[in-house]
């Protein structure tokens, strides 16, 4: 009987003390989540609803149902948006990590001019991207411009036309989409190199350990979880990108650079089928949280929280 | 209970500081809205002469000097007792997705220009514009100095937009240029081979003195348009192979005559037609009437000192003299409005002689065209005293009639001329392939 | 004998940082040539901005682009306008973000993953298609075409929620618990020793909210419609229009709009570089 008492008793308090967790975890959350709710989820839930709808704005919504997904199929146009957008975050995401994480390992250091060269490297994050782009075309431009100018001096009669061809578009948008972001996640390592207690790095030094031995056996695994946080951002970010591409080749030439938000955007607003835009969205959506998934899954093997 | 005592004094200082920050900068505007309405209602009931009728006019770039909308909206605001118009700007790169965006939320713009007959189309399969007939029966209001421009812009009989400008493409060229090569001036009957002949002749220089001898725009319409000129085809008909004489044009002018730069490089270098004219890089410049305007308001601000000619838009062999592309910019009345009289008020005096008046002082072609408003564009200072007889009796078509896929079918067709000027295509199958991708949108008219 | 070991050590470190050096100056060089270009197209006639091969001094400097840019359009006012959305954007998002992150990370409760799961969700979803909902909402309330309305929008990003709980995560429990021990509650815990941890991801936080804001140019296009409340960046496309675009404007406004967000940047640095006082709590 006792037992049984007890055993009600602890079961009383354990939920008293779930009860109590739920109700300050609330109590953080709240005036984020109010926010949130309000400006963000709702929308974003509406437009998944519209996935499934006929929708130009003025006319009447018409529900569907899967319709809009079996026109996806058959449409050239998302296909090779599709693929494009699998294209430049194949390329951006291991070339923006490795980037960045070696410029934050090399200025995390006390180095003559650190501050400085932290600055240098941020700037491009900051830069007005309608100014820089127009300077990134003519960089790139297939007769004057510096680059193809310093490929024919090396002796390259026919350099490549760049934005103008539609096999090295792409690779000029992935150039200046890795230039463009490298601050921005040197400065996530940066942070997170902050957080990598000195003593092993010392401890190691007495071992007589390597400099790359160091970085293997130390700062790779305790960066684990920024490194999570990086992949997670870039993936998102590059499935997610529109704005250099909108100024500097708006998806052509012919549909070189036709990416999936591009393509959304102009369904969306250049011929008024949300219905349509928003399934092409969700597609989107499922490819990136698939991914996120995987990566929360795979979290507990590589990521070492503390 | 401390815990939570503490917690709710966190939230409460929290929400305090939110509030404090967004009302420190914006409480008067957040009520002035409602004010608004409430205004708004009052007026269109009592209709007091006193308060005016607040109607939004959305156009772009009006913040320029001298913009023509905002010449037309100032004058009307002094003349009008009733109707006062604010103007909701957007530069004229990002107008669209802004009035597309604000109609589509149920946002109360009365009025609103259109930039370009594809989007005129889409806001018609939208339903956001206001038939006009009625309106014009009720007024008497006299469409006859629209000419044909009006029936372009009418659906299933119905006059959906009146036109504000009206624009059609020419020739423009710089005198000093052809002086210089002891070059007889570009006539007004002139073919695409002699023009080719004569550019090849105007072309000299290397690195920052080059000098084109023709200058065709980024934009596709440009080619295109030499063909819709003939006035046989237009760009909805599903069949393309009718473009092939211009693209074959534009592509010897560039490759084998090298007298027009590569269509590559204008878009890389951002090489803008108006800047290679006036800085004098360009011979031949076929280009609409509205870079008249500009052309003699910036040379008035002394922004360039070109001494330039027009002529009209030559033809090919199969064409005649005077063939020529319209372009239309439509002004249209937002179905939804809530002030219908007060926005025909200002429409009829927009679009109106009272407006065509006003620009075509400012050296932009009206689309109302009475014999007084084609006098007085013709003899606005700086307009070229030669270049009157460009403008008369064009035999002008459209490029883009009202379709209701006309956004989706411009950018196929764009896509795959863009992939025959950069030559990843050749002509043939650039044209064929435009044709393919039209199929499905043309079919559903 | 050791005065050679001594010597080859040394000369290792100096071909090492030999090494690293040229390796960042190739980085600045390649970072910085286009800045070097629109720093020079900035004090150039428009006409002149795209001549090839550039002159990185122009014959004729152009000062007065710095002025017109002022005197031409209401850069100041838009300026201002930015800053103030800026600052009240960065406030609400770092306070905000970091309660949430906190109960995410730290406290355990039933709907914990879930919630998450939906927070990290809509950073998956492009904004183009959730803006037309977002704008008939703001419509619905009155903030269209306020400073208030866009406010609101931007400050609860889940982004900024995810980035904290990252954070926290890599600091020890060790120390809450001996926190609790003291009698310490969860907000105190927040306040007291999580917080002032967090500088380096609340820096960067920060700086990224300030750019995010002070560079967005497809919200303020849709939300502001009136002239005082627009921002710099909507100023900067005033310069680009139907009959043509002033490039060199658009780069002296450029530079000028990017100046502020360096020296942020430049300043704030100590908060994300200098090392955390954790270290003796770990291992």
């Amino acid at each position: 009987m006792e037992q049984i008492i007890d055993q009600y008793e602890s079961q009383k308090r354990k939920l008293n003390a779930t009860m109590r967790n739920r109700l300050t975890a609330y109590a953080f959350i709240l005036p984020n989540f109010l926010g949130f709710v309000a400006f963000v989820l709702v929308p974003v839930l509406a437009s998944f609803v519209l996935c499934f709808t006929e929708w130009d704005t003025s006319n009447p919504i018409q529900f569907k149902g899967l319709g809009n997904f079996l026109q996806l199929l058959k449409d050239d146009a998302f296909i090779t948006s599709f693929w494009n957008t699998v294209y430049y975050t194949g390329a951006v995401v291991p070339l923006t990590m490795a980037v960045s994480l070696g410029l934050a390992v090399m200025l995390d250091k006390k180095l003559k001019g650190a501050k400085v060269f932290r600055s240098i490297f941020f700037i491009p994050y900051i830069a007005s991207l309608v100014a820089i782009s127009v300077v990134w075309n003519m960089i790139f431009s297939p007769e004057a411009g510096p680059v193809n100018s310093f490929l024919r001096s090396i002796g390259l009669s026919e350099p490549p036309l760049w934005t103008s061809s539609v096999h090295w578009a792409m690779p000029v948008i992935i150039f200046v989409g890795i230039w463009r972001f490298v601050g921005y996640y040197m400065v996530l390592y940066l942070a997170g190199l902050q957080g990598i207690p000195r003593e092993l790095y010392e401890a190691a030094e007495v071992d007589g350990a390597t400099a790359w031995q160091q970085f293997r056996k130390i700062t790779l695994p305790m960066l684990t979880p920024t490194t999570f946080f990086v992949v997670i951002m870039l993936v998102i970010n590059s499935f997610k990108v529109f704005d250099q591409i909108m100024v500097m080749t708006q998806g052509g030439p012919g549909r070189a650079t036709h990416v999936l938000v591009f393509y959304i955007y102009y369904r969306a607003f250049q011929v008024f089928e949300f219905g349509y835009a928003s399934a092409i969205a969700f597609v989107l959506f499922l490819v990136v949280l698939t991914i996120t998934i995987i990566q929360f899954r795979m979290e507990e093997k590589w990521v070492k929280y503390m | 209970m401390k815990k939570a005592m503490r917690i709710f004094t966190m939230l409460l200082a929290l929400t305090m500081v939110f509030t404090l920050f967004t009302g420190c900068g914006s409480n008067t505007k957040v009520s002035e809205p409602a004010a608004k309405e409430t205004a708004k209602k009052e007026e269109a009931k009592t209709e007091t002469p006193a308060k005016k009728v607040k109607i939004k006019f959305a156009a772009w770039d009006t913040t320029l000097a001298g913009n023509e909308f905002k010449v037309v909206v100032d004058n009307f605001n002094k003349q009008s007792k009733t109707t006062e118009v604010e103007i909701i700007d957007a530069s004229g790169k990002d107008f669209q997705d802004k009035l597309n965006i604000s109609l589509a939320g149920g946002d109360d713009i009365d009025v609103y220009g259109i930039k370009d007959m594809p989007q005129y189309s889409s806001h018609i399969t939208k339903k956001q514009v206001l038939a006009l007939d009625d309106l014009i029966k009720k007024d008497g209001f006299d469409i006859s100095p629209y000419g044909k421009g009006l029936d372009v812009l009418k659906v299933d009989g119905k006059t959906l937009a009146l036109p504000f400008r009206s624009d059609f493409w020419i020739l423009f060229y710089n005198k000093d240029l052809f002086d210089k090569a002891k070059l007889p001036y570009p006539t007004a009957d002139m073919t695409w081979d002699q023009y080719r002949e004569l550019a090849k002749k105007l072309t000299s220089g290397e690195g920052n003195d080059k000098v084109w001898g023709s200058f065709f725009h980024t934009w596709l319409s440009c080619t295109n348009n030499l063909m819709i000129a003939q006035g046989k085809n237009t760009m909805i008909d599903g069949k393309y192979d009718f473009l092939k004489p211009a693209y074959d044009l534009r592509l010897n002018l560039e490759q084998v005559d090298k007298s027009q730069m590569a269509y590559a490089s204008i878009k890389s270098t951002n090489s803008h037609y108006r800047t290679m004219f006036e800085s004098g890089k360009v011979a031949m410049l076929p280009m609409a009437t509205f870079f008249i305007g500009t052309m003699i308001s910036e040379k008035k601000a002394g922004k360039h000192n070109v001494n330039w000619g027009i002529t009209k838009l030559p033809h090919f062999a199969d064409g005649k003299s005077g063939d020529s592309v319209f372009n239309y910019t439509p002004v249209a009345i937002n179905a939804g409005t809530k002030n219908r009289d007060a926005a025909w008020e200002f429409m009829r005096y927009l679009c109106g002689e009272p407006g065509a008046l006003t620009i075509a002082k400012l050296g932009v072609m009206p689309a109302y065209s009475t014999k007084n408003v084609l006098d007085t564009y013709s003899s606005i200072e700086g307009f070229p005293a030669d270049g009157k007889p460009a403008l008369e009796s064009p035999n002008a078509f459209i490029e883009f009639p009202v379709h209701k896929n006309a956004a989706q079918i411009s950018k196929a067709i764009d896509e795959e001329a863009q992939m025959i000027l950069i030559k990843s295509k050749n002509i043939d199958d650039g044209l064929k392939a435009m044709e393919t991708k039209v199929k499905d949108l043309i079919g559903s008219k | 004998m050791k005065k050679s070991e001594v010597l080859r050590s040394l000369k290792i470190n100096f071909a090492n940082k030999a090494l690293l050096y040229i390796i960042l100056l190739t980085g600045v060089y390649i970072v910085l040539f286009p800045f070097a270009w629109m720093l020079s197209g900035s004090i150039k006639a428009n006409a002149d901005v795209f001549e090839y091969p550039i002159r990185w001094i122009p014959k004729a400097i152009l000062w007065r682009n710095y002025i017109e840019i002022w005197t031409s359009i209401k850069f100041g006012l838009f300026y201002f306008n930015t800053i103030k959305i800026t600052v009240v954007i960065v406030i609400l998002q770092l306070t905000t973000s970091s309660l949430a992150a906190y109960a995410f990370a730290r406290i355990k409760f039933p709907e914990r993953n879930k919630l998450f799961i939906a927070y990290i969700g809509t950073i998956a979803v492009p904004y183009q298609v959730y803006m037309l909902p977002q704008f008939i909402i703001i419509k619905k309330l009155g903030l269209y075409d306020t400073h208030t309305g866009y406010i609101l929008l931007q400050a609860f990003t889940a982004f900024g929620v995810f980035l904290m709980r990252q954070f926290y995560m890599s600091i020890p429990e060790e120390l809450s618990e001996s926190a609790r021990i003291d009698g310490l509650n969860e907000f105190g815990i927040y306040r007291r020793i999580i917080l002032p941890l967090s500088k380096p991801a609340l820096a960067s936080l920060g700086i990224f909210t300030t750019v995010m804001i002070w560079n967005d140019f497809l919200g303020p296009l849709i939300y502001f419609t009136s002239e005082k409340n627009k921002t710099i960046q909507l100023g900067i496309t005033l310069f680009m229009n139907s009959y043509g675009t002033d490039f060199a404007l658009i780069m002296a406004a450029a530079v000028c709009s990017m100046l502020p967000i360096l020296i942020v940047f430049f300043s704030a640095q100590k908060f994300f570089i200098e090392g955390i006082a954790t270290t003796g709590l770990k291992g």
